[in-house]
């Protein structure tokens, strides 16, 4: 069965998204300078003979994946949501969703982390109504890694006090993740609901566990350590909190967690970083 | 021994076989040549290294020295070598290079030789055909690299590392430079240049898509940590640690190298198919990429075998972090290694650590359940006696000496050869000491002293001997061992505390004289001790019980004017205060605590010395002046909760207050503002301590409207946060809130009053009323503690008789009749306690024969109370109930049926619920 449907040639190009390869079932590579999609249908807009350029429909069903490049702003917005700058941030994702909304279904897409970053940043702005209503319109065969999902719908839980489901799913998902990002936020998410229930002792253990065991995820340790502090003042053990606050504030000193460690500790932060 | 496989080596071989492969028309002595060569070919393929000297020797033998003999010369030296025949190895390219100077395998043909002289151990040979090659780019890594081999075989690794060096100084940037850099680590830690293998090991962690051999970091990069924490460089050890992959990662890691591996291979196999052409080009890379994947695929299979060392990564992480101080860090690891790895022999030792840590940062609890589930999951362990010895130490540490000391006593029974035992022996006899049991106190300091004569504690213990006897009240014994102390150690650390204790047990003898004395000599042999107030007050009483009053009086005065404790002072002060008031001198005290207040305008004492400064102006006819003085005093102080006695200046400042009002006629609801108005400072807002106060002195304005009283106590109870509250009002909520029927909003005001103010005048409402609360909710054993607590340890004043009536009840409640009687009795015989509470031990008492079966003397007790103490109507009730239920046991129906009639005529007991159950009682009775 052949997978591409001739529809109709241009002679002038309509750019809708930047260059990106189609992948079909059938290993074809088809090379696009942009894509559109109608329905059951992607549509490529390709070099043809002569110099122009002309469209070509290809059934989604027979699509393998499709490369798209990976968007700049969605880094931008991970840079803006460490900063605080949550606003910015979600007015960059949208340029990276609208676009790519019509593509969702298929891999290579970048729609789902997109959302899952969305949501991401409404949690961390303080939105979590919107983020519980966001997540749900993320599908788990859109996202490659399920428990991304979860992982959110645990911080929602959190954020709704509803402490005791939010811990079991972090277990949960620490008990099958294989991926030291994910298990690295599940640990800030179990220390923030220990420190919401008063349990500031486990609290610090399971933010501690992400600088003692997951070096590597850096993008995490502004969380940790911040509620690191915050937990291990609430026990009283001031060098503690004094040591987190120390690392916050010089290994991530242009983190919203470095900001708010200023305001909430100010007595702890080095003289030298003030 | 590693084959010589130059990627080139086939390629030439390729090139031989188009040079020899015969052309029509064919000759027969060619074809025999170019099917030797053939063979020669296929068996080095083949890694037949004897058929392909065989076939070579003979192509060499009968060919004539032609350029296109180049390969077979070359092809000949490199089958020896693999064959281990190194000298021929080494002969073979010296040939090849005497016939071929310009051929264009000389270069490699060099190092070959050099490989074959190391492999002949003629390690000299190598270097000197070594070293000159290195200016050679193409050759440079390979060289360095043999040049460190050549060092290690010949049992002088160290000089291995300066071609190693040079081999790193640009940087790792090839996989030769990173099996170099792996070689150097190693070196640099076997030299004590830790740092710089470190410093390798960190440049090698950022290139970790070079290394062949991921295993050989992980591996050094371990032993480094672990060399780096033998020296105490806990921070570097980390760093090595860090570096360590753990077993799903160093697999996850060797997959993508294969995956990548496999890959670049797809693509250059899908080049040679597009272009054939190009195959001997190709040949080499396809080569070197197949036996590549195949090691690295050999090598997963190893590392799928691997145990997982991450419990003991995690261990040694975790040691490393406790020995830099960050316990929690060491917490973590600890609790990863229990949680992942709950099976892994390190699970224990991780166990305990956690415990260990725990303790160090005074987290008792978490420390005490660490070192308890230890001891439960392994009971033979190799820690279980030193996690018994710390859960012992933690009860002592929480002041838990019932806890301790069966605690230490299974520590001492289980583990008897425990390096802790001398510890351990002592801790037991001070405990006993604490608990008031010097009889086995005294019997443990005595074992001690035996077991271990030379311990430091030695003279502690015999010190401790002397005071056990004296507390335990025989103070014959306690004067013999204190005079035995003292010359034993005639200058030992307790000599001015012997010498005070005898003189208190001639106190004791009433020979005050004598007192007097011994006090005196003390006071010129140990000059400005610390002790001194206290004898001066000991002098002091001595005085005053031979009536040399105005002696007594200087003395008490000098006591608690000579940097005595507030509890010394205290007492002096109160002492001398007797003696001025008998004298009816109030300008003297006045005087006395006037200047005490001036010298120590901080103290504790303040409040009190002020309320007697105020008392005294007023007995002398100047009760504004002392209302204002008082007022002034309460004011600067209203506001910290930590000033106790600011409540008993307020009370004094009411009573005052009202009695002036009243003798001027100033209505009561104006004598309340004017005391607020007193008791606020002008432009100031009262904090939240200051106002709760204030509604207090309101109360105690108040003292003929209970009503009201309990109002404002409502208020302060339900108004105010623990926090705020000074100690007497923290008792009195609490109390409140039991009175109302609330102990969970009780409970917080007495732990905090338990916590925050432990040796406060009224820490025994706390007691009290925690124990009431347990008690209540059916928790005796933590009833019992509280009030044994309460009754033993802190020095409890208004709530001893509820405290002492509480361990009864609660003795009774656990069936420890004995004990119950005991105390019962005691509270009984206590003058001074007569009402409720003698009916409630009489009671009590009729309580313990009952449930002991003795109808007869229950009986007995029960008609006490109905007869004696009418006014305490509850009792009385459950008593005739309780006495009538006793004789129908005894089958007295008559006297049982008497004895509810009784009941039922009392018209005061009929809102009791005995009364309803005793008209069924007699109703059930059977007929006489």
């Amino acid at each position: 069965m052949k997978a591409a449907v001739p529809i109709c040639l241009f002679f002038a190009s309509l750019g809708l998204l930047p260059a990106q390869t189609i992948v079909l079932k059938n290993g074809q590579e088809i090379s696009a300078e942009s894509l559109r999609r109608s329905g059951p249908t992607v549509f490529a807009r390709i070099q043809v003979a002569g110099g122009g350029s002309g469209e070509v429909g290809h059934a989604a069903a027979a699509i393998e994946r499709i490369e798209f490049p990976r968007p700049a702003a969605l880094a931008e917005a991970e840079d803006l949501r460490v900063s605080g700058r949550f606003d910015e941030a979600l007015k960059r994702l949208a340029g990276v969703i609208d676009p790519s909304t019509p593509f969702r279904d298929l891999r290579g897409s970048w729609w789902a982390p997109a959302m899952l970053k969305k949501v991401r940043i409404l949690l961390d702005a303080g939105r979590g109504k919107e983020a519980e209503t966001t997540l749900p319109a993320i599908p788990k065969a859109f996202v490659a890694d399920a428990d991304v999902i979860d992982l959110l719908r645990a911080d929602i839980l959190v954020q709704k006090q509803d402490l005791a489901d939010a811990d079991a799913l972090y277990d949960a998902i620490r008990k099958r993740t294989h991926n030291d990002s994910v298990a690295a936020q599940s640990w800030v998410g179990t220390g923030t609901s220990r420190l919401a229930a008063q349990d500031a002792e486990g609290a610090l253990l399971a933010f501690l566990r992400v600088p003692v065991l997951y070096p590597a995820e850096t993008n995490t340790h502004p969380a940790a350590l911040i509620g690191s502090a915050r937990s291990a003042a609430a026990l009283g053990d001031q060098t503690e909190a004094a040591a987190a606050v120390e690392q916050l504030v010089t290994a991530h000193p242009s983190s919203v967690q470095a900001a708010q460690a200023r305001r909430e500790f100010p007595t702890l932060i080095p003289s030298n970083e003030k | 021994m590693k084959a010589l496989t130059w990627r080139s080596l086939r390629a030439a071989l390729l090139w031989a076989a188009s040079v020899l492969a015969p052309t029509a028309p064919a000759q027969d002595a060619n074809n025999d040549l170019f099917a030797l060569f053939n063979s020669g070919m296929q068996a080095f393929a083949a890694g037949d290294w004897a058929g392909t000297i065989s076939a070579f020797e003979t192509v060499i033998a009968r060919a004539e020295l032609t350029p296109q003999m180049e390969p077979v010369y070359f092809t000949i030296g490199a089958a020896y070598y693999n064959s281990g025949q190194f000298e021929k190895a080494a002969t073979a390219f010296q040939t090849y290079q005497e016939k071929f100077p310009k051929g264009a395998q000389f270069t490699k043909s060099q190092f070959a030789l050099a490989e074959a002289w190391t492999g002949a151990k003629q390690f000299d040979s190598a270097r000197a055909v070594l070293t000159p090659l290195e200016s050679n780019p193409s050759l440079r890594e390979d060289v360095l690299l043999a040049l460190a081999r050549v060092a290690e075989l010949e049992g002088d690794p160290q000089k291995a590392i300066p071609p190693l060096e040079r081999l790193l100084a640009n940087g790792i940037s090839s996989r030769g430079a990173a099996r170099g850099a792996l070689q150097l680590a190693p070196l640099y830690a076997a030299t004590g240049r830790d740092r710089k293998a470190l410093e390798t090991l960190l440049l090698l962690e950022k290139n970790t898509s070079l290394i062949d051999n991921i295993v050989q970091l992980n591996t050094t990069a371990l032993q480094l940590g672990d060399s780096l924490f033998n020296q105490g460089e806990f921070e570097s050890a980390l760093a090595a640690y860090r570096m360590v992959r753990l077993r799903p990662q160093l697999l996850a890691f060797q997959r993508e190298r294969i995956a990548r591996m496999q890959d670049e291979l797809a693509k250059l196999q899908a080049a040679l198919r597009a272009e054939p052409r190009r195959a001997p080009e190709f040949a080499g890379a396809i080569s070197a990429l197949r036996s590549g994947v195949a090691e690295s695929e050999r090598l997963l299979g190893d590392f799928e075998k691997l145990p997982d060392f991450a419990p003991g990564l995690y261990l040694r992480m975790g040691r490393s972090w406790y020995e830099l101080g960050r316990r929690w860090q060491a917490i973590v690891l600890n609790r990863a290694i229990q949680d992942d790895y709950p099976d892994s022999p390190e699970a224990a030792t991780a166990l305990f650590s956690e415990a260990v840590a725990f303790a160090d940062l005074g987290r008792l609890d978490s420390a005490d359940q660490a070192a308890e589930s230890y001891l439960a999951k392994h009971p033979e362990g190799s820690f279980a006696g030193n996690a018994a010895f710390l859960r012992a130490s933690i009860a002592l540490q929480r002041d838990d000496l019932e806890a301790a000391e069966r605690l230490f006593s299974g520590f001492l029974q289980s583990h008897p050869k425990s390096a802790y035992r001398e510890t351990a022996s002592f801790s037991l006899a001070q405990i006993l000491f604490g608990l008031g049991r010097y009889d086995e106190a005294i019997a443990t300091l005595g074992a001690f002293l035996q077991e271990f004569p030379a311990s430091p504690s030695a003279e502690d213990a015999e010190y401790r001997i002397a005071l056990a006897w004296m507390f335990s009240g025989d103070i014959e014994t306690a004067v013999q061992r204190l005079t035995g102390y003292l010359s034993k150690y005639p200058s030992g650390r307790y000599v001015a505390d012997a010498r005070y204790r005898l003189a208190v047990c001639e106190f004791g003898a009433a020979d005050h004289e004598k007192v007097i004395e011994m006090t005196r000599s003390w006071e010129s042999d140990f000059p400005g001790h610390a002790q001194l107030p206290e004898l001066l007050s000991l002098r002091a009483d001595s005085l005053a019980a031979l009536d040399r009053t105005d002696e007594a009086l200087a003395a008490y005065r000098a006591a608690a004017e000579s940097g005595a404790s507030d509890e010394v002072a205290g007492y002096a002060f109160g002492e001398a205060t007797k003696i001025l008031r008998r004298r009816g001198d109030w300008p003297v005290i006045s005087q006395m605590y006037e200047s005490f207040v001036a010298a120590n305008p901080e103290s504790q004492l303040v409040p009190t010395a002020v309320f007697w400064i105020g008392r005294a102006r007023a007995a002398t006819g100047r009760p504004a002046e002392a209302i204002a003085f008082i007022a002034e005093t309460a004011r600067r102080h209203i506001g910290d909760p930590k000033r106790e006695a600011v409540e008993q200046l307020l009370t004094q400042l009411a009573q005052l207050t009202a009695r002036e009002d009243k003798r001027s006629g100033v209505p009561p609801a104006e004598s309340a503002s004017r005391l607020e108005t007193l008791l606020s400072a002008p432009g100031e807002a009262p904090n939240e301590t200051a106002e709760a106060r204030l509604l207090f002195a309101r109360g105690e304005l108040l003292t003929a409207q209970k009503a009201s009283r309990d109002d404002l106590r409502k208020q302060i109870a339900e108004s105010f946060e623990p926090p705020v509250l000074s100690p007497l009002l923290l008792g009195q909520a609490g109390d409140y809130f039991i009175e109302v029927g609330q102990p969970d909003r009780a409970r917080p005001f007495f732990e905090f009053l338990q916590a925050n103010y432990p040796t406060s005048s009224v820490i025994d409402h706390a007691y009290a009323g925690l124990a009431r609360i347990a008690y209540d909710a059916g928790d005796y054993e933590k009833a019992l503690k509280l009030y044994t607590a309460g009754t033993e340890r802190i020095p409890a004043n208004l709530k001893l008789r509820e405290l002492t009536l509480g361990k009864g009840r609660t003795l009774l409640a656990l069936g420890r009749l004995d004990e119950a009687e005991k105390i019962f009795e005691q509270v009984a015989s206590i003058r001074e306690w007569r009402g409720e509470a003698t009916a409630a031990s009489v009671f009590s008492l009729g309580e313990v024969e009952r449930l002991r079966g003795n109808w007869s003397k229950a009986i007995a007790y029960y008609q006490r109370v109905y007869v004696a103490y009418q006014k305490f109507l509850p009792w009385v009730a459950k008593a005739y109930l309780l006495s009538g239920e006793a004789f129908e046991k005894l089958g007295q129906s008559a006297e049982a049926a008497n004895t509810y009639r009784e009941l039922l005529r009392n018209e005061r007991l009929t809102a009791f619920p005995e009364f309803a159950e005793a008209r069924a009682r007699l109703q059930n009775l059977p007929p006489p």
